[in-house]
Formats: structure tokens, C-alpha cells, sequence
């Protein structure tokens, strides 16, 4: 169970129509339950990575499993359907629906997964003082604060119980204070709920807190 | 579906102000296209009615204002070349009271212009078949009576007279009448053509209207039309069309009808390019200024479709809810077109525009077309490119 990945590459093709490789012989094994990073420079390939294993983009060579279940083929309305139940995902710049309430943002993923609205809600509220945002519910997104607004962010990604968070620079964009605090969190969550996170990052500090570090770099794996 | 439509009316709902300009850039657009439409559908329909004209042989006479008071053009031709078979086509103002008390006015046909001026019916037939029972076959005008009624009406010397309708004109048809402005210089056919308040028309040749009926020459018509215009018929091989000019200069005009409708083909034509590149302009400026909105919104709403597609919806989902969006769009649109659609009427003249439901569907489907130019790269993108590259290519910047 988990994720693996066997000689994972991806190639573009430029415009000028040279093939590019941004990712090249990439296997990775990351046990259920595990808080890992992977960590690299800027333009080491670190998104384009999270990205396959969330089901956003794809491999063009090796192989990915998840849960035992290899990916490669997978129909197009299944990947949308594992990103809706599978994966939760924490982005830099939070992703959020900027003219939408909190709420709103957090119920998404339900309304577009058909999952039952009621539920949600209550678990929304639950969420939302879990996290200290118990106010926030009707808030619009563009009127709060970058750590606020990653908070939200980490409850969508969880309001449909996922087994996996993906986080892209999920402090990327914070204070340190609120950087920290985000950290937190995610110790927390993976404590309580049991959840496997994957965090890409390039700040050692962020890695640091996890369990294991992956080095990326130039698109391939560090020993 | 229903999330998908909820999500599509949530674009619209959280950016109101920008939909709001959109849905009023739309109505602009409709209302002018439908000036416009409406405009080269009247040109058409009368490009058309052109058709409604038996030239041979027949001219256009307009005798001079200042005529000798005993002037008759029947009594001079027939002085002149006795051989000749000149007919004159004539048309009466006349006014009937239906049931005694509505009036209703009638324009009156001899038979020389019942033959010439076969105007298009929507319903029935053209003054062929005679009826029985003493009643005087009519064609409505304004649509207010279908073919079968009956009208008991009295004349103005309270004779009794009983009208059947046999046809109908088009609501928006015009009708032949000579018009007593510009005519004296008629060269074309539009100088016939008209839409005067009347009701019906008989023919004049019934025996049944009493003679005080009819407006006489001294009489004027009140209603802009002139009765002393005449339509001649003199046989070409007596007498070549430049002879009866010739002979008929010093007592007024005369063109023949074939010269006058093509010079009206000719004006028509020349208004319908005009309004056709004018058509073309207004395509262009709605791409540029609705489709370039439109467009601009799109580029707006990338990201939020990206989230969509993030959170577990498949691109053809993310299409399908951008389709909604801007079907709603237009829809809603449209309903604001309609409810405005109520006062057009006072908007437009009726005379020189024919809204027909042609021309409302003519105008939907064109703004439909204009949606689809300047959403369609975009529905193509959604469906097709790696959307988180488009992503993350937007804040790597
Ligand atoms: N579609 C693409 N075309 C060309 N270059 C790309 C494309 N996608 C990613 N890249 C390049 O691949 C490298 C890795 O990108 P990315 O995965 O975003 O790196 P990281 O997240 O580690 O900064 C970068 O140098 C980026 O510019
Ligand atoms: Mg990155």
C-alpha cells in the first residue's frame, strides 16, 4: 500500500521542439502513514512530481502504483475521482476561490465529488474550530490573512477524508510565525487522522519537520 | 448536472458587476442587430413586393399640378390615336362604417391595378374568384380580419353593404397608393409603395359602392394620397415607350413601370449592401468589444476552473460547466431582450423595420455564434491543455 513509483520520468517538448526532462528515473516508496518531503531547489521538478502522484498531470515514462494499483492507464473520470476522494492538496498559493465564503471554498470538493451536503457542513463546522476559524464560516476568502487562508485550505483538503495530503510549498507564502503554525498542524493532523503526507519544499527547515526527506534535484533523485 | 449548473450560476452570481456589463454589452448588441436585421428584412420584403408588379406595357402617369381644368387623359390619347386601348388604373380613398358606426378605411382598386399590382398574400386569394350573395370580395390589410369574415358595413350615403374577406396581407406589407409627396418626379416604384391607415381593399369597379363613396378628384384625401395618379396601359406595338413619352411630356409625367421597378431593384440592392457592410462592421465591433469581454472573463475564470479540476472534476466536466455559464449568460440575456423587446415597437418604426420571428431568431443565433468565436478557443483549452501547467506558468511569474 502507499505509493510507488519505478523510473518515473516526465519530458516535455519544448516550442522550439526539443524534448525537455524534467523529471527522469524517479522511485519513491512512501509508506501509508508517513510524513515525508521532498526537497529540492527551484526548478528542480518538485510540483511536476507532486503533481503525477496527485493524479493532476502525467508520467510519460516509468511507472506509479497507488495503493498497489498501478496508474498509468487510468481513465480520466477515475483520476478525477481519486483527486476527489484519495487526495487532498495544499498549494502555495492556496488555491482558494477568491470571491467565494470560506465555507463555500471548503464544501467544493463535496459538491463536485456528489457527497452529502448536510454531513459536510457539520463536518466543516467541526473543522473550522478545530482550527481556530470557528468565525469564519461566511467570511469571504479575499479578506483574510495568508495563514488564515492556508488553514482553510487544509480543511478542504481534508472535508472529504482523504488518506493522502499533498502539500506544494504549503509555507511557501507565510510569515514565519503562521509557517510555523502550518507545521504544526500538519503534525497534527497526520497524528490524528492517520493521514500519509507528502510535502514539496525548498526550505530545509519545513523538511526537517518531517519524517523522511527525498532530495530532488535537476529532476532526479538524490541517493 | 445540478452542481455543475449551481457552480456555472455561482461564476455569474460572485462576479456580477463584469456579468452585468456583459449582459448589458449582449442586449446592446441584440437591439442593434435587430435594427439591422430588421432593416434588411424590410429591404428584402420589399425587393420582393417589387415582384407583385405587372410592368408590361404599363406606365406611370402623374399628370402636372397646373393642367388645363378640362384636361382628361383618357379624352386626349383617345383623340389623338384613336386606335389606341389606353387603360387607367385608378385607386379611391374610401371610408365604410362597419356595423354603422366603426369606420373603416378602404382603398379602392380598378380593375387595370388589380391586374398590375398582385400584391403577396399571407391567406387566400387575389380578387379572382367573384362571389355570390351581392357581397364585395376584401382584402385585409392590417390583419385585423381573416380570410371568411364578413362585415356588414354602410357607406356614406347610408347604403347597406355586405364585405367578405378573401385575403390577407402580410402584417407588415405595403400596399399600392400614390403618394401625393415626391411623386411628380416618380422613378421608381417606392413611389407607390406605401403604408397607409387602411383597413381594406375592395375593388372599385363593384357596382355595389354608391358613387358618393368615392372620393372624387376635387376631393383631396386626407391621408397623403393622391387618386388623380393614374397607371396607363398602351400596347407596345402601337406605341414604343419613348413615343409615349414623347406625347405625354407637356401634360405630365410618364415612366414605364418596368424602368420604375428596376430602378427600384436597383435601390434596394444598393441599401441592402449598405446595410450589409454596415452588418459587417457591427459583427467586428461586437467580437472586439462582447467577445473581447467575454474573452476577458474567460482568462479570469482560468483558475477557478483549474481549482475545479484540482478537486476532482474531469476536464470534459470543467467544459461542460463553462458551457452552462455561458448559456445562462445568455439566457438571461435574452430575458432582459424580451422584457426591453416590449417597448421596441416604440423603439424602432414600424415602417422601416420588419421584426418578424425570423429576425428575433436571426439575432439569437448570431450572438450565440459570437459566444461560441470568442469562447470556443477557450472551451478548447479547458478541454484539452495540461491545465496545471497553465497553473503554475500563472504565479511562477
Ligand atoms: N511545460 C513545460 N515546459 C517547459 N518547461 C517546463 C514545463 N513544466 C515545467 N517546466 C520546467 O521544469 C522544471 C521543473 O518545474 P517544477 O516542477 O515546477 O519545479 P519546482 O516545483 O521544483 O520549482 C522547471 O525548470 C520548469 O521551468
Ligand atoms: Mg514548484
Amino acid at each position: 500500500m502507499g505509493i510507488v513509483t519505478q523510473g518515473l520520468g516526465k519530458t516535455v517538448v519544448l516550442k522550439n521542439g526539443e524534448p525537455l526532462a524534467i523529471l527522469q528515473d524517479v522511485s519513491i516508496t512512501i509508506e501509508q502513514g508517513e510524513m515525508v518531503a521532498i526537497q529540492g531547489a527551484s526548478g528542480a521538478g518538485k510540483s511536476t512530481l507532486l503533481h503525477i502522484l496527485g493524479l493532476l498531470d502525467t508520467a510519460t515514462e516509468g511507472e506509479y502504483w497507488l495503493d498497489g494499483a498501478p496508474v498509468q492507464h487510468m481513465k480520466k473520470k477515475e483520476a478525477a475521482r481519486q483527486r476527489n476522494q484519495t487526495f487532498g492538496f495544499v498549494m502555495q498559493d492556496f488555491a482558494l476561490i477568491e470571491d467565494e465564503s470560506v465555507l463555500d471554498n471548503i464544501l467544493l470538493p463535496v459538491l463536485l465529488g456528489g457527497g452529502n451536503m448536510g454531513k459536510a457542513r457539520e463536518r466543516a463546522g467541526t473543522l473550522l474550530a478545530q482550527f481556530g476559524l470557528s468565525d469564519f464560516a461566511a467570511r469571504r476568502v479575499g479578506y483574510l490573512s495568508g495563514g488564515e487562508k492556508q488553514r482553510v485550505a487544509m480543511i478542504r483538503a481534508l472535508i472529504n477524508d482523504p488518506p493522502y495530503l499533498l502539500a506544494d510549498e504549503p509555507t511557501g507564502a507565510l510569515d514565519s510565525k503562521s509557517a510555523a503554525l502550518m507545521m504544526d498542524i500538519f503534525s497534527m493532523v497526520r497524528k490524528n487522522w492517520q493521514k500519509t503526507i507528502v510535502i514539496v519544499t525548498h526550505d530545509a527547515g519545513v523538511a526537517a519537520r518531517c519524517d523522511r526527506i527525498l532530495r530532488l534535484s535537476d529532476g532526479r533523485m538524490l541517493p | 448536472m445540478a452542481a455543475d449548473l449551481y457552480l456555472a450560476w455561482n461564476l455569474i452570481v460572485k462576479k456580477y458587476k463584469s456579468q452585468a456589463l456583459l449582459v448589458l454589452q449582449t442586449v446592446l448588441a441584440l437591439l442593434l442587430l435587430m435594427f439591422l436585421l430588421g432593416r434588411i428584412e424590410f429591404l428584402r420584403w420589399n425587393f420582393e413586393s417589387a415582384n407583385a408588379f405587372t410592368t408590361q406595357d404599363s406606365y406611370f402617369f402623374m399628370p402636372y399640378h397646373f393642367k388645363p381644368a378640362s384636361f382628361d387623359i383618357m379624352d386626349t390619347l383617345a383623340k389623338v390615336y384613336p386606335s389606341l386601348s389606353v387603360e387607367n388604373g385608378d385607386i379611391r380613398s374610401l371610408t365604410l362604417w362597419e356595423d354603422g358606426q366603426t369606420p373603416l378605411s378602404a382603398l379602392g382598386y380598378n380593375d387595370v391595378i388589380l391586374q398590375h399590382c398582385r400584391l403577396p398574400l399571407q391567406e387566400g386569394s387575389w380578387f379572382e374568384d367573384a362571389l355570390q350573395n351581392g357581397e364585395v370580395p376584401a382584402i385585409s390589410v392590417t390583419g385585423a380580419y381573416a380570410v371568411g369574415d364578413v362585415l356588414s358595413c354602410t357607406q356614406n350615403d347610408g347604403t347597406p353593404l355586405t364585405l367578405r374577406i378573401i385575403g390577407r396581407l402580410d402584417r407588415h406589407a405595403q400596399v399600392l397608393a400614390f403618394k401625393t409627396t415626391g411623386s411628380a418626379n416618380a422613378i421608381s416604384i417606392e413611389d407607390f409603395l406605401t403604408r397607409p391607415n387602411c383597413d381594406l381593399i375592395v375593388p372599385l369597379a363593384s357596382a355595389r359602392f354608391a358613387s358618393v363613396a368615392l372620393t372624387g378628384d376635387d376631393a383631396q384625401p386626407d391621408d397623403g394620397l393622391l387618386a388623380s395618379a393614374q397607371i396607363l396601359q398602351i400596347p407596345q406595338d402601337e406605341l414604343t415607350p419613348q413615343e409615349v413619352a414623347e406625347r405625354l411630356r407637356s401634360y405630365g409625367t410618364c415612366v414605364p413601370l418596368t424602368t420604375m421597378v428596376e430602378n427600384f431593384r436597383a435601390d434596394m440592392t444598393l441599401e441592402m449592401t449598405t446595410y450589409g457592410v454596415l452588418n459587417l462592421i457591427f459583427t467586428v465591433l461586437t467580437l472586439v468589444g462582447l467577445g473581447g469581454n467575454n474573452a476577458m472573463q474567460n482568462m479570469m475564470n482560468e483558475r477557478q476552473f483549474v481549482i475545479y479540476y484540482m478537486l476532482g472534476a474531469p476536464q470534459k466536466r470543467v467544459v461542460r460547466i463553462e458551457v452552462l455559464r455561458s448559456g445562462l449568460l445568455l439566457g438571461i440575456s435574452f430575458l432582459f431582450f424580451v422584457l426591453l423587446s416590449l417597448f421596441i415597437p416604440s423603439l424602432y418604426p414600424a415602417d422601416t423595420h420588419l421584426l418578424t420571428g425570423r429576425v428575433y431568431l436571426q439575432s439569437v443565433g448570431y450572438l450565440i455564434l459570437i459566444y461560441l468565436l470568442s469562447s470556443g478557443l477557450f472551451l478548447v483549452r479547458l478541454g484539452r491543455a495540461n491545465l496545471m501547467e497553465a497553473y503554475q506558468k500563472e504565479w511562477r511569474e
